[in-house]
């Protein structure tokens, strides 16, 4: 049985959505060989028999007809050319005057495919007149449709001519009034625990689907806690699950979860992906990108989840909440952030709107207004001037020029060092101001009386005009003034304006980097406010501003324009349409919403396009449910929580990830839900959870963004990372973060390589790889079995089985066997010494760390004044100490052993002083080679030098008789020609000074054998999958 | 309700071949298959991995892309558009105006002397003599056009189409057209050394596309593995260590699917690991220009460009499908002044590499399926620059930008070499014969990948993007 239910709710095979959900595109980005195909070719089962050549009718066949056939026979252009229609299945095989357009199945009988082959020179479609013969592909997709069959969709178009579009759209089911269906009766009642089950069990009954079996209770309760906090449960929580026997004992975990702290910061990021949330501007040339105070969105949206803010008040407040009646608390100003912290487009002001449209319309309706930016939508019933209603709305808006405070500033001494810090500041950038203004008066007082003396030399008494225009201006006031007074200064200042804004760019930087790098910055509000002379705005034709076309009200879009026919009246009526949009009747918003919280529970929606509720989305399997789940959370007052208790209190939630053969087998892709879905851990889950198994995790909440791309990374929620949206980090984009350019309906899920190489070898899995068996490492551990006994319990909060036990310890007693780890840190080391001719050997090695751009010196301050002078290394040389024998050394440590090769040319490019010489000295061997250079510049290469691990060679130049003119460059590379063994490191095979000069890490210990084990543990499939 | 009406996308692709054929009831021999099977196979082998290789709408001439990209705007009437007029009008008031982006003066010659290459006999300036050697390879375009002469659009418009809003790159649409050759490597490849180019990452953004089409950027100025690749070696886990907890891991998550139903997530991120396992190797490799034999790494010659061009080659010859090379950080071409000089100096830097990649490629016999792109945002104009204050002051001896016209050029991969397409007007300023616009240009190096640019799109909003938008039509003249 291919289809469950072919005659009611066909079971379509991921039809037409928009890839952005993760939920049906799991894009694997492996090779996966022949493993895919068997896989996934049973997601096809399910579907329509003729799906695919109706598919191919959509794209290949309608598009053609409609461009090139339409104009002259269709009800839409109300010609019947020849009597023939080709807008409708049934007219199509009736034809027209000459008979019918074509035999399914057989193209060479077709008139309509012998007219655009143009067969016949008295039957050539389209004429000329239309722009003459298809281009071949054209003709070949008909032939082909018609060989097929000619399957063609348009059974209800029968209707002779078109409705008003909006009038059709009306019966597109997203757009009906929200409906409150019984639930359906089930014959296994006892399957029903919230009326959810009821609208699951009926159609898997229907089908002859039995619903998977519970999960088991420690699956359940991991899947819980991530659900609802991202988190892992620890140990002790599904040790005191597992011993609570209580009916009750799951419904006191979810609410025990839904009183965390820890949920606000799972769900609010959710809804962060919806709010393109970011912390910065984009690409806005010169101007400071970051956005001070996005971080206060941020945190009002956690706080909104977490306190269970009606989703009503939730949308009022991110519209329009500086319209609302405060009552003094100015907290939910924050919310505005929804409009404003959107891409800036280097402050195009139309297309900051686009997106402010575009965020509310897709993000709270799902209702894709984009396109009707430049044309009415092509399917949608979105007129241009419905765009253009809301652009007036958003161009009636501004941010206020000083951001409001969040509540009052704390009388704190952060606060006051805030407010010096930044006096200290603006008193920098007048002291620039008063200095351009007095050179510039000056300059024009000069200037003036070099004329005057001219002129008097001339024998012209009146006073001349100065060439430069911004001179003579001010020489005009200064003769109205007689005197550099304050109308004089006051000009000046004017006349210099961009001048000093040119000059005082970093002051002014410095100014607005203090609102998020001084710890007393206050906290203010991304907000709006409606302009004081709202007005219409008129349509741009075709999206160009510069063509204006008529003046549209300010208005619901007129799909939604029973909630609120007239045209708004308050302000720029952004409270008005935050009220027709969070409102109960609006068939839309709660439907939209409850399908995003369907699917950031189940991980993929009930309708597949979350963003997206047009005519061309098809109505879901489970329309019923996700009506009645609207209804129900209008009906419950708009309470998230309340929502989340009636999903996941449900059988349906609690089944296992198993399905049963059979179920399986009728409906592969789980429309039905017959089992929960598997799921992987998204980013902020997977690298919360790293840093919680690992005891690392800092619960602090709210606040100025952190960096966590960088290493060390601050061990805080992934929720509070820094969000660069022009630059967005690696790590992000590796993990499929959602795009923060665009309101994103869901993410991607994609495997790639580039997660294994962060699984494997980033320095943050290896740091919590070592802290997780830093923290079971206890006395009770000393023995192996205990010590995996405690990593299976943090990790996967389960007694490991015995198997697992033994290929634990095993792995264990081979890797302490292993020959020593062979990492040695390598690489390049700084410093300075002296040599000593009898042992050949480098004396007195003193380390440099002063790093001064491309720079080491010994210590801060340069030159040093306490006898060692200009010793140095640079990136492509150095300078010696101020005597002979004080050398500058580069000492470069090998990381393995083998053969290299050396590549070096040493140069004294002065022609002054006495020259340089240099040495390579080996710490196992001695004096390698010595030369010296005045002028000139010398070959040291060496073919071949074999080098143990860890042997250091010394590249140390000292001065001859004096150190004058000394700065040399000599920047060996080494390459590695063999290594023993073959194969056996990962470090590198070729060290170019010049390249690798930098800090050096603080030397690493290689992983410990029990830090091994941590690792692969961390990265087992176990822990980031939820069942 | 209708199906929904759009053009096959990656989700669709659910239909093997086989069942493609039965459902449409046809048997092979029908007219027009191929294009069709061509489609469907495209779209099934997505699924599979949305990086493995694909085919395209119909067979490509070209299947890897290295675009060089002259930043800041390369002045076409000193390189590859000769203007003897211009010369003959220098320092006089041209009797063409055309509003600039700064304020321009009078006729200003190119201070380059021309000669004709090749069998073709096409001129080139003496800027660029070790390119000239391969003219006979190349197809040069004239004619081309830009919207505005701003470097922010005009970036965004020649890499996504698009001036202004989140809009895939093309590398990002052929990544997500094609797939990879290597899948130890990215997949398009994004150099520029010392930083970013103006517009910096959005040169090589995916926008709505998934991110694993990113433009993977490499700060070529760096000659550190570890700096060019993220998370490419492990300090403190030597190989053998590394391979025995891939082993446990891997037995780990054997057992862990075994008590499952088959999943082909948690097989397809086991092998994920392999996978990176083995990209330490190869990755070392790619970026290694030592390993070139001594004579190649001559013929490329010395410095930044040199090394970048030859890393490129090496990727290209891995099979990495995509790869940007920007001159450098910031915007090196803008001469508004100082052209001479500094149109001198960058031509020194990277003709001879650029001369040398052609060749390289044509002794490898790659360059027959390689699509060679030269050009930058927009060209210069034909008129000098007049000083303003805080810019160029002082100096009048630069040119300003140009989109009404100005010069790039293809070679390789289904290019028609030695051809000239399009012409300025006779003093270079604006394009007067055939104008190519950017989509014109995108329409056609789509086709020469195999692709019909306005069917590869992506569902995204509510509507099905293309790299072209509504525009684009494919330059034939430049075709083999």
């Amino acid at each position: 049985m291919p289809t469950p239910s072919p005659t009611r709710n066909p079971v379509r095979p991921l039809p037409g959505h928009p890839p952005g959900p993760r939920f049906a595109a799991v894009l694997l980005a492996v090779a996966l060989g022949n493993l895919a195909t068997g896989t996934w070719a049973v997601l096809h089962a399910a579907t329509e028999p003729a799906a695919a050549g109706i598919e191919f009718f959509e794209t290949r066949v309608r598009p053609v007809l409609i461009e090139s056939c339409y104009p002259c026979h269709s009800a839409e252009s109300g010609k019947e050319k020849g009597g023939l229609r080709l807008d409708t299945a049934s007219a199509i095989l009736r034809g027209g005057d000459t008979g019918p357009a074509l035999q399914p199945g057989e193209p060479d009988a077709s008139l309509l495919i012998k007219a655009i082959r143009g067969d016949s020179p008295d039957l050539q479609m389209p004429p000329a007149s239309r722009g003459g013969p298809l281009p071949v592909e054209q003709v070949e997709a008909l032939e082909a449709w018609v060989a097929m069959g000619a399957p063609d969709p348009r059974t209800q178009e029968d209707a002779a001519p078109r409705t008003d579009p909006l009038e059709a759209a009306r019966r597109h089911w997203a757009f009906q009034p929200i409906t409150r269906p019984e639930a359906p009766r089930v014959t296994g009642s006892d399957g029903v625990r919230t009326p959810v089950d009821a609208f699951v069990l009926a159609k898997l009954e229907a089908n002859g689907i039995a619903p998977a079996p519970p999960a088991d209770k420690p699956t359940l309760l991991r899947r819980i806690t991530y659900d609802l906090t991202g988190l892992p449960p620890t140990w002790a929580e599904t040790a005191a699950f597992l011993r609570d026997e209580s009916p009750d004992a799951y419904e006191r975990v979810v609410e025990r979860l839904l009183a965390s702290p820890r949920y606000g910061e799972r769900w609010g990021r959710h809804w962060l992906d919806v709010a393109r949330y970011a912390d910065t501007k984009g690409y806005v040339f010169q101007e400071e990108r970051r956005y001070a105070y996005a971080y206060t969105y941020r945190d009002y949206v956690i706080r909104a989840f977490n306190e269970d803010k009606p989703f009503d008040r939730f949308l009022i407040e991110q519209l329009a909440a500086d319209r609302l009646d405060s009552d003094g608390d100015h907290s939910s100003l924050a919310a505005l952030g929804f409009l404003t912290l959107g891409r800036r487009f280097l402050n195009n002001p139309h297309d900051i709107i686009d997106d402010r449209i575009d965020v509310v319309a897709r993000g709270t309706l799902a209702l894709t207004m984009g396109c009707a930016r430049c044309h009415d939508h092509k399917f949608d019933p979105i007129p241009t001037e419905d765009y253009y209603a809301l652009y007036g709305v958003f161009a009636s808006s501004e941010e206020p020029g000083e951001k409001p405070l969040l509540g009052d500033p704390p009388d704190s001494e952060p606060y006051r060092e805030f407010l010096a810090a930044q006096a200290a500041i603006e008193a920098e950038m007048e002291a620039i101001a008063v200095k351009e203004i007095d050179a510039f008066i000056t300059t024009v007082q000069q200037a003036r009386e070099e004329a005057a003396k001219q002129a008097e030399t001339a024998g012209d008494p009146t006073p001349k005009a100065l060439d430069n225009g911004d001179q003579e201006r001010l020489r005009q006031v200064l003769e109205a003034e007689g005197e550099p007074n304050e109308q004089v200064r006051a000009e000046a200042r004017r006349i210099l304006s961009r001048q000093i804004g040119n000059a005082t760019v970093p002051h002014r930087q410095r100014l607005e980097a203090l609102n998020w790098t001084h710890p007393g910055a206050p906290a203010r509000a991304m907000a709006m406010t409606d302009r004081a002379q709202p007005a219409d705005a008129a349509v741009f034709i075709r999206g160009n501003p510069g063509n204006r076309g008529a003046t549209v009200p300010r208005r619901l879009p007129a799909v939604l324009a029973s909630l609120a026919p007239e045209p708004f009246r308050d302000g720029s009526g952004r409270l008005e349409l935050a009220r027709a949009i969070a409102s109960p009747d609006n068939p839309l918003t709660a439907r939209v919403f409850v399908n995003r919280v369907w699917a950031w529970h189940f991980g993929r929606p009930l309708v597949d396009t979350p963003s997206d509720f047009g005519v061309r989305t098809p109505a879901p399997v489970q329309r019923e449910l996700l009506d009645w789940l609207a209804s129900e959370f209008t009906a419950q007052g708009w309470s998230i929580k309340t929502l989340h208790r009636l999903i996941v209190l449900s059988n349906t939630y609690r089944q296992s990830a198993t399905a049963s053969p059979s179920a399986r087998a009728a409906d592969p892709d789980n429309r039905l839900l017959h089992h929960f879905d598997r799921q992987r851990l998204d980013f902020e889950a997977m690298r919360d959870t790293l840093l919680a198994v690992a005891g690392r995790l800092d619960l602090t909440m709210g606040g100025q963004p952190v960096e966590i791309d960088d290493f060390p990374s601050a061990p805080r929620r992934t929720v509070y990372g820094f969000i660069d949206r022009q630059n967005l980090p690696g790590l992000f984009r590796t993990f499929d973060l959602a795009s923060p350019d665009l309101s994103s309906p869901g993410r991607f899920t994609t495997t790639v390589p580039q997660q294994g190489l962060f699984f494997l070898n980033s320095p943050f899995v290896l740091e919590q790889s070592r802290a997780l068996a830093a923290r079971v490492d206890t006395p009770r551990t000393k023995a192996d079995a205990p010590f995996v006994q405690a990593l299976y319990h943090e990790l996967y909060q389960r007694e490991p089985e015995p198997g697992e036990t033994d290929l634990a310890t095993a792995f264990l007693s081979r890797a302490t066997d292993l020959p020593k780890a062979t990492v040695h840190p390598g690489g390049w080391h700084y410093g300075y010494g002296g040599y000593d001719d009898a042992t050949e050997r480098t004396t007195e090695f003193t380390p440099m760390s002063a790093f001064e751009g491309r720079r080491v010196s010994p210590k801060a301050g340069f030159p040093d004044r306490e006898g060692l002078g200009y010793v140095s290394v640079t990136a492509d040389g150095g300078h010696p100490g101020p005597k002979p024998g004080l050398a500058s050394i580069r000492r470069w440590e090998a990381p393995t052993s083998g053969m290299v090769r050396i590549t070096a040319t040493l140069r004294h490019p002065n022609d002054q002083g006495d020259g340089v010489r240099a040495r390579v000295v080996s710490n196992h061997r001695g004096l390698l080679g010595e030369w010296s250079a005045h002028h000139d510049s010398v070959d040291t290469g060496m073919s071949e030098l074999a080098v143990q691990a860890g042997e250091t060679l010394d590249f140390a130049v000292d001065c001859r008789a004096s150190d004058a003119y000394d700065s040399f460059q000599w920047a060996p590379v080494i390459e590695y020609v063999t290594t023993e063994p073959e194969g056996a490191d990962t470090s590198p095979t070729v060290w170019d000074a010049q390249a690798g000069f930098a800090s050096p890490r603080p030397p690493q210990p290689p992983l410990a054998p029990r830090e091994q084990l941590a690792q692969v543990l961390l990265l087992a499939n176990e822990l980031m999958f939820v069942d | 309700m209708t199906s929904s009406f759009h053009k096959p996308r990656p989700e669709d692709a659910f239909l093997t071949r086989r069942e493609f054929l039965s459902r449409c009831g046809m048997g092979l021999g029908s007219l027009g298959l191929a294009t069709l099977l061509a489609q469907a196979e495209g779209a099934i082998s997505r699924m599979d991995s949305p990086l493995a290789p694909k085919a395209p709408h119909f067979p490509g001439k070209a299947r890897r892309v290295i675009h060089i990209f002259a930043n800041g705007g390369p002045s076409q009437v000193d390189t590859f558009d000769p203007k003897p007029e211009l010369t003959r009008w220098h320092g006089k008031e041209l009797p063409i105006r055309l509003k600039t982006e700064r304020k321009t003066g009078t006729a200003f010659a190119s201070p380059f002397a021309f000669q004709p290459h090749g069998q073709s006999g096409i001129e080139v300036s003496e800027l660029f003599p070790h390119v000239a050697e391969s003219i006979d390879d190349i197809a040069v375009i004239r004619s081309m056009q830009a919207d505005v002469p701003n470097h922010e659009p005009s970036l965004l418009l020649m890499n996504c189409g698009e001036s202004r809003l989140p809009r895939p790159s093309m590398g990002s649409w052929i990544t997500y057209g094609l797939g990879t050759e290597n899948q130890n490597l990215p997949g398009f490849i994004a150099m520029c050394p010392g930083g970013y180019p103006i517009q910096e990452t959005q040169n090589w953004q995916s926008a709505f596309l998934p991110g694993i089409f990113q433009g993977t950027y490499l700060d070529t100025a760096q000659t550190d593995l570890e700096k060019l690749i993220q998370n490419i070696r492990n300090p403190v886990v030597n190989r053998a260590t590394q391979r025995a907890q891939l082993d446990l891991l891997q037995t780990l998550n054997r057992r862990h699917a075994a008590q499952r139903d088959a999943d082909p997530r948690l097989e397809a991120r086991l092998q994920s690991f392999e996978l990176a396992y083995r990209m330490q190797m190869d990755a070392s490799d790619a970026f290694d220009v030592r390993r070139e034999p001594e004579s190649v790494r001559r013929m490329y010659g010395e410095g930044t460009q040199a090394r970048q061009l030859l890393i490129a080659r090496r990727l290209l010859e891995k099979g990495v499908r995509f790869v940007q090379v920007w001159h450098g950080n910031g915007q090196p071409w803008d001469n508004h002044d100082d052209l001479e000089v500094n149109h001198r100096r960058l031509a020194r830097e990277c003709d001879q590499p650029i001369g040398a990649l052609l060749q390289d490629l044509k002794q490898r016999g790659m360059l027959e399926d390689t699509l060679v792109i030269w050009g930058g945002e927009f060209g210069r104009t034909p008129v000098v620059e007049l000083p303003t204050a805080g810019a160029n002051a002082g100096k009048i001896n630069g040119r300003d930008h140009n989109h009404y016209g100005f010069t790039m050029w293809l070679a390789g991969g289904g290019v028609k070499g030695g051809t000239v397409h399009g012409a300025t007007d006779e003093f270079g300023f604006q394009a007067a014969e055939n104008p190519v616009h950017v989509h014109d240009l995108h329409a056609t190096i789509l086709h020469l990948l195999g692709f019909d640019h306005e069917r590869l799109t992506f569902r995204h909003a509510g509507r099905d993007f293309r790299l072209t938008d509504v525009h684009g039509r494919l330059v034939r003249e430049i075709l083999a």
